[in-house]
């Protein structure tokens, strides 16, 4: 399996770490009254997608970015990889 | 001056196998560079100073002042051939001031060199970077035996091997048997 | 006897004649030749014995497909049981035995199977080994194990090297025969960078075992001087030898290359095979087809063999099992093996064709509307039993056969990513479908695309479209004029009637009573049909069988072949030897070791290594008058409690954590407050994961304003840095924060006990005293005249300590220069072991607590979650279920008799009443026998254990049998007021 990291080009998935799906990136706000019904959802529940996912890997083998990597779990195809440092600032920013 | 003598991590051991000579690089010291927020136009101009360009993804540049290796966004390794002794983080500290978190790495690397006519050869056997098509000055972070390494290609048939100091003989080893198996 | 059925020409070296060894017989080939090539110019013909019914077998085939000839190849450690004979090359002095068979292969005893036959149907052992059940392991399985399998393991080590590596390329091609050259060819002039891989050691296919594929010129010679093209360009590599074994996601194929195979022995240091993984960009799947059979009556005999086989062996080896053969076909290329048989000599008893329309030649007599209904001969053909097209049967002497039933595609690695072939009904024949692995295109025989024209032209097709993807332009380049024949084919599975068994599977003696078998009782779903009757389930993974079974199947269930489907395609495309998917990773060589500063020292020190993850630390440093471990243990605990110790800790994870936002990211990161730690202070920290649960300890020392360095433990450095990147990246990616891995970086010596700052006060430059450098204080220092170090007064044993660190190259200076400066206290060198006896007597956590299920309140340790501020696992750790009054506490247990050892894992029970997991009331984590104490001691978790100080328990250790009283204590034996590290 070949991730194509955003700057450092094709590589290969032996280089990476897992974590799971990309909602981790939303953490919910912990002083929220139902805080831990959110963080339980933020940390259990999840779809289990045939079709496109977003989950987070981790270049442990290279250069220490967190990745959001949307693929496809029918066909492996791996759709888009983008630095989950920007995704998050996007999403801080879109809030 | 301290009378504590450093030794490096395979005593400065220098082999020929084969075709391929391999070489511990000895007296090279190390710093990690990370621009801090809002500081990195003033990084990227230290490094253009200091290095002639600034090193991208896969990158390194060399001069006069040692080299700069991408490690990751905004992050640097530089070496410099200079004994342990000198205080090459502080340096580089003073120099950067709070517009770079420093650390020192000397002590965190073994530099291997490998040179030989068949480098790619053996550098197909021992990770899965495309030596083939890289040029001089390109690098990349890879996986020797499980073993996390910087390679920077310096020409053709030369190429240095950072590799976690702990696991240097390891490292050795697996060099060795592969310039053997050739 | 020496090679009395070698043939005129063919592509093997004559000027050199090699001698080996089969079954203790000394016989002699040539460079060229396999060993099944060259045994069959010897004029043997039986070369094993089926799997199930021990019936005498020789080649069916003259490649990878090869169902039958597996010979054990060399001896001794270097023995490989269940080699092809059709892919072995042939050395000087290659040694090879038979298989399978009691006694001699000629005459096995094991034959009188083939009696019993009629009650070794599909099933057999389902239905024979059900009853007692109490018979199974003693004597079903012992018995079947026995049987089970061709040759035998040597079960010895493995003597030879394998290698691992990695390729890259712009195309891949798989297969070397006219379709792969042509597209390598155009490729190669276009400038791509390309692979060019081949099973075979000869590059050619089809070229190689046929004449008459070009019109103007040998198919050899082309092949010769494409090949030699090739070579000369450097951007392309040839690999002979060569087996694409799989397709993976994205372009990664691996492949196994014979180094060493080929020669007599393994150059020292070489590898004998290489597993390679090839990235590449995009891939030409130009595998060829193979042969399919038809099943008949004892169609299984030594001389019966695909009748391309006949031809290749004929062509290539110039060998042929016998000197008069006959063709059985239903299409036109059995007649081409029978023209290129006859040009090599070789007399034509007749080809049998099931057509009624079969071609007619002036050269052989041709049986239109024939079958061959039945064999005979005991250890090879003898004559066949023909019924030719107006009834009448006969009887037609020769002793060697071929047979053809067209070509199946070798679709393999098209469908490695859950593809399925498709039929096409015009050819009779699975194609690749339509979902392929990304950046696969399938050109010439293994797309169905069968003359030779067709294959070079595919070849050009499939390099422009991969060229184009590329951005390559593809260069014009002249195609060598071929033949163009049409498929003619009558599908043709098996003979009918009831003359006898007819085989369908050969390795594992499936015949088509069996797929009826399987059909009457059930099991008529593909995978259904395999599983019960081991149809291409043996070491050829069905290569010759498995379309052929499935058309069976589809003809007694009355359907189409496409809808009874086909079964799943798995790589290995063929065996591969289990050592070269292990590489160099073996023994020692596993992983790699990592050796702590101090290694070479405590080594000269004799010490007593220990694996501890990837490290090799020191457990302990017995003397020469030391007869026990525990004697040595229990001398480095005490003499850090009394005098001075010192320890290597540079495993422990370390982090610099540096910028403006620091201390507010460690603030989250910690369960409990960072940001007040003033600079020079070092605070003791727990962190939880998300979901409430301690993930690591250590401690964290601000250095400066903006700097932080944290430890973590040993076992946990990776995972916490991931965590921390995790946190700065995805969680507060707007923080000023930068990390960096530092554990390698610094060597680092607790240097522990009552005299430690004597000792350290000799070797830092600065001073030490209680006011200047107090418990919890951190520094930046020097040592020894200026080098630069850092400070830490921190404690795990619970006496003064410090912790020193130094750039790692001068580690090992360092603890020479400790061990003097602390020689006039006997100062002690310990390792791991008295660490661990410390820190259980101080009631310190380590991964034997931290064992991920443990939350801060079960260590006692719950306040220390901040309630002022948020952090990771804060929210979760306020579940109910995390929360209960019957939770778990750290605390202490002695036993009742000090000199009762105390067992880790072992559970506590109530004093009376039942043992069993419903009364469980905790469970040991960590003992060791405590000399300060003089008692065995230990920690536990144990219900509401806080509350239960002085209760009495019983540890139950249900594995060792072993029950001891004892007492519930404070988790800290020792001064558990703390006095001694403020001292």
């Amino acid at each position: 399996m070949i991730i194509p990291h955003p700057l450092l080009g094709p590589r290969d998935a032996e280089e990476f770490t897992y974590l799971g799906d990309a909602a981790l990136l939303d953490r919910p706000d912990p002083t929220a009254e139902d805080a831990e019904e959110a963080f339980y959802e933020y940390l259990y529940l999840r779809d289990n997608v045939a079709g496109e996912t977003r989950e987070l890997w981790f270049h442990e083998g290279g250069d220490r970015s967190w990745l959001v990597v949307t693929r496809n779990t029918l066909t492996h195809e791996i759709i888009r990889v983008e630095l989950a440092r920007d995704v998050a600032l996007n999403r801080a920013a879109g809030r | 001056m301290s009378d504590l003598r450093p030794r490096s991590a395979l005593d400065g051991v220098d082999d020929v196998i084969g075709t391929i000579r391999l070489r511990e690089v000895t007296n090279i010291s190390l710093v990690s560079v990370a621009a801090r927020r809002n500081s990195q136009d003033r990084c990227h101009a230290w490094l253009r100073m200091t290095f002639g360009a600034v090193p991208g993804p896969n990158g390194s540049e060399s001069s006069v002042a040692g080299t700069a290796l991408w490690m990751g966004p905004d992050q640097w390794m530089l070496s410099r051939q200079i004994g342990p002794d000198f205080d090459y983080a502080g340096n580089i500290k003073t120099e950067l001031d709070e517009a770079a978190s420093v650390t020192e790495q000397t002590g965190s690397w073994v530099m291997i060199e490998v040179t030989g006519d068949r480098l790619a050869d053996a550098f197909e056997r021992l990770c899965a970077i495309p030596i083939r098509t890289m040029q001089p000055g390109e690098a990349r972070r890879t996986q020797i035996n499980h073993q996390s390494c910087f390679v920077v290609l310096e020409s053709k048939s030369a190429a240095r091997i950072l590799g976690a100091r702990s696991s240097a003989r390891s490292l050795w080893h697996a060099l060795t048997m592969t310039a053997r198996a050739l | 006897m020496s090679q009395i059925n070698r043939l005129k020409d063919g592509q093997i070296e004559r000027s050199e004649t090699l001698h080996f060894y089969f079954d203790g017989k000394r016989y002699s080939g040539h460079p060229g030749d396999t060993l099944a090539s060259a045994l069959l110019a010897n004029g043997v013909r039986l070369m094993g014995r089926s799997f199930k019914y021990h019936r005498p077998r020789g080649p069916f085939s003259s490649g990878s497909e090869e169902p039958n000839a597996l010979v054990t190849l060399r001896d001794g450690a270097r023995a490989e049981p269940n080699t092809r004979a059709t892919t072995a090359e042939l050395f000087d002095g290659l040694t090879a035995r038979s298989q399978n068979h009691v006694g001699s292969l000629r005459f096995d005893m094991m034959a009188i199977n083939d009696r019993l036959a009629r009650f070794l149907t599909a099933g057999f052992y389902y239905k024979t080994f059900m009853w007692p059940a109490a018979f199974w392991e003693k004597l079903y399985e012992p018995l079947i194990r026995r049987s089970a399998g061709l040759g035998a393991l040597s079960a010895l080590d493995d003597p030879d090297a394998y290698d691992k590596g990695f390729l890259h390329c712009d195309l891949l091609v798989v297969g070397a025969g006219p379709a792969g050259l042509a597209t390598a060819l155009l490729a190669g002039r276009s400038g791509a960078e390309v692979i060019l891989a081949d099973e075979d050691f000869r590059l050619g296919g089809r070229f190689n075992a046929e004449t008459g594929l070009l019109t103007e010129e040998n198919g050899v010679d082309w092949a010769a001087r494409t090949v030699a093209e090739l070579t000369s360009m450097e951007k392309v590599r040839i690999m002979p030898r060569t087996t694409v074994i799989g397709a993976f996601d994205h372009g990664i194929f691996g492949a196994v290359e014979r180094v060493s195979d080929h020669l007599g022995k393994t150059p020292a240091d070489r590898p004998r095979q290489i597993l390679w993984r090839i990235h590449s960009k995009r891939s030409i799947l130009a595998a060829g087809a193979t042969e399919r059979s038809i099943a008949f009556a004892n169609n299984d005999r030594p001389g019966i063999m695909l009748a391309s086989a006949l031809g290749a062996f004929a062509n290539r080896w110039a060998v042929t099992p016998s000197r008069r053969a006959a063709i059985f076909t239903n299409n036109d290329s059995g007649h081409r093996v029978a023209a290129d048989l006859l040009a090599k000599g070789i007399g034509i008893a007749g080809v049998i064709d099931t057509r009624d329309d079969a071609p007619v030649s002036k050269d052989f007599e041709v049986f239109a509307d024939a079958q061959v209904l039945d064999t005979s001969g005991r250890h090879g053909l003898r004559s066949i039993k023909v019924r030719d097209g107006s009834g009448k049967l006969m009887s037609i002497e020769c002793g060697a056969l071929g047979v053809s039933g067209g070509w199946n595609p070798n679709v393999h690695l098209s469908c490695h990513h859950g593809g399925k072939p498709v039929w096409n009904d015009e050819l009779s024949v699975f194609v690749p479908g339509p979902k392929l692995p990304q950046g696969m295109t399938v050109i010439g025989a293994a797309a169905g695309r069968f003359s030779t024209h067709e294959a070079l032209a595919s070849g050009v097709e499939g390099a422009t479209d991969a060229l184009g993807s590329l951005g390559l332009k593809a260069q014009a380049i002249d195609l060598p004029e071929a033949e163009d024949a049409p498929v003619e084919i009558t599908p043709f599975w098996h003979v009918g009637g009831d003359a006898g068994r007819a085989w369908i599977d050969q390795q594992n003696d499936v015949t088509v009573k069996d797929i009826s078998l399987a059909y009457q009782e059930g099991f008529r779903a593909v995978e259904h049909l395999k599983r019960y009757t081991t149809l291409g389930m043996a070491t050829d993974q069905g290569k010759t069988s498995n379309v052929a079974g499935l058309a069976i199947m589809a003809e007694i269930a009355r359907k189409e072949i496409p809808e009874v489907g086909s079964t799943v395609y798995r790589p290995p495309y063929t065996p591969v030897a289990i050592g070269a998917f292990a590489g160099r990773a073996r023994g020692k060589d596993f992983r790699p070791t990592r050796l702590t500063p101090s290694h070479d020292w405590a080594k000269e020190r004799g010490a007593v290594f220990v694996e501890a993850g990837n490290w090799m630390r020191a457990q302990y440093f017995p003397t020469s008058s030391e007869t026990n471990w525990r004697q040595t243990v229990d001398r480095e605990a005490l003499a850090v409690r009394t005098s001075v110790g010192v320890c290597d800790v540079t495993t422990l994870g370390k982090v610099d954590v540096q910028g403006s936002d620091a201390a507010e990211f460690l603030n989250l990161v910690y369960a409990n407050g960072v940001l007040k730690l003033r600079v020079g202070k070092t605070r003791y920290g727990i962190m939880l994961r998300e979901d409430g649960i301690v993930m690591d300890d250590g401690t964290a020392a601000r250095l400066a304003e903006t700097h932080f360095v944290v430890t973590t433990t040993t076992a946990n450095a990776v995972p916490v840095y991931r965590h921390m990147e995790f946190v700065r990246q995805c969680l507060c990616p707007a923080m000023d924060v930068q990390l960096m891995s530092t554990t390698e970086a610094w060597a680092q010596f607790t240097v522990a006990g009552p005299r430690s700052r004597e000792v350290l006060a000799k070797i830092v430059d600065q001073d030490l005293s209680n006011g200047a450098f107090p418990f919890m204080a951190c520094a930046n220092v020097t040592v020894s005249g200026g080098l630069r170090a850092r400070l830490f007064r921190i404690s795990f044993s619970g006496e003064l300590a410090y912790e020193i660190a130094v750039p790692t190259p001068y580690g090992d200076a360092l603890i020479r220069r400790i061990m003097e400066a602390g020689e006039e206290f006997q100062i002690t060198p310990y390792g791991i072991e008295a660490l661990g006896v410390l820190r259980i007597e101080k009631g310190h956590p380590t991964g034997n607590e931290l064992n991920g299920t443990t939350t801060a309140l079960n260590l006692g340790l719950g306040r220390m979650v901040s309630r002022k501020k948020d952090c990771i696992g804060k929210v979760l750790s306020r579940r109910e279920g995390l929360n209960t009054l019957d939770a778990l506490n750290l605390i202490g247990i002695r036993p009742l008799d000090p000199e009762t050892e105390l067992r880790a894992g072992g559970h506590l029970m109530a004093l009376g009443g039942t043992v069993d997991a419903s009364h469980d009331q905790g469970y040991v984590t960590s003992a060791c026998y405590s000399p300060n104490l003089r008692s065995h001691i230990a920690l536990a978790y144990l219900k509401s254990g806080g509350d239960r100080l002085g209760e009495h328990l019983r540890l139950v250790s249900p594995l060792t049998r072993e029950t001891v009283e004892v007492e519930v204590v404070s988790p800290h034996f020792v001064d558990p007021e703390g006095s001694r590290l403020r001292e």
